[in-house]
């Protein structure tokens, strides 16, 4: 029984291992990188910038701020949007 | 006595702004620059300990006192250094110096990429930063841009004091919220 149960653990920590590796790439031991770094964080500025647009919206239909806040949103609306270089 | 030390102080200050027309503008200026960095101070702490906060709901092994957060700046000598934190950080490790190469935070800075570190690597560390850094067992680096000029100018760095299985700082949901502060905190800097 005792011996089950550690074949058990042991796949379960095998498992958990390749679920790990498959999103992480090893730049050497006990370092790693994310296999899709660059697609993340476009992902996350368009969200963001999306945010962004949708409260710049709501702000100029109820006359919220001023044409100098809006433009400045539109900034950092385009700069979210602007992929990593 | 008191008195006649604060009318010649304010008669100085009337000289000083009568033959120097740009001091009053010079000193407004400084004046406003340095509130300016208190609020971003202020603002900057406030979403680390947010951050701090989001990532322990997504974990139920974790606990805030085993996660703290910090950012780097790059420094005049190319190293980089902590200046804004939260949670317990000793003096040490808050005066510590980091070069590019060495420590998740190095290693992010080098690759420009969010880079993930176990206890594996502390060990690996030159002595003079394992002493200071060993009870740290994993840690998520994002390295930062300024908005303005898209130069690289620091790493948001999360450590644990728990080891990768528990933090899960390597999962990706995990990466995707400091991802997002990151980007956050970039607007501020």
């Amino acid at each position: 029984m005792t011996e089950l149960m550690a074949e058990l653990m042991g796949g379960a920590k095998k498992m958990s291992e390749v679920k790990r590796k498959s999103h992480l790439v090893e730049v050497k031991p006990g370092v790693y990188g994310f296999t899709d770094s660059e697609e993340a964080e476009r992902r996350i500025r368009q969200e963001l910038a999306n945010l962004y647009r949708q409260n710049l919206e709501l702000w100029q239909k109820i006359g919220h701020g001023n044409s100098s806040l809006w433009r400045e949103t539109e900034a950092l609306i385009r700069w979210l949007e602007n992929a990593k270089e | 006595m008191s008195g006649l030390v604060e009318r010649f102080g304010m008669w100085l200050v009337r000289l000083i702004v009568g033959k120097l027309p740009n001091f009053a503008k010079v000193l407004e200026q400084v004046l406003c620059e340095q509130r300016v960095s208190q609020i971003r101070e202020h603002a900057i702490t406030f979403m680390l300990e947010c951050l701090r906060h989001q990532l322990v709901t997504l974990n139920a092994r974790l606990t805030l006192t085993d996660l703290r957060a910090n950012l780097m700046l790059l420094q005049p000598n190319g190293n980089l250094r902590m200046v804004y934190t939260s949670g317990d950080y000793s003096l040490m490790e808050k005066q510590l110096e980091w070069k590019e190469g060495i420590g998740c935070c190095g290693m992010a800075w080098a690759r420009k990429e969010p880079t993930v570190t176990d206890a594996e690597d502390t060990e690996r560390l030159p002595p003079s930063h394992k002493r200071v850094v060993q009870h740290v067992q994993s840690v998520l680096s994002v390295p930062l841009r300024r908005r303005t000029t898209g130069e690289w100018i620091g790493v948001l760095n999360v450590d644990a004091l728990k080891p990768l299985e528990q933090s899960c700082l390597d999962e990706p949901e995990v990466r995707d919220v400091v991802v997002r502060y990151a980007l956050g905190i970039e607007l501020l800097l």
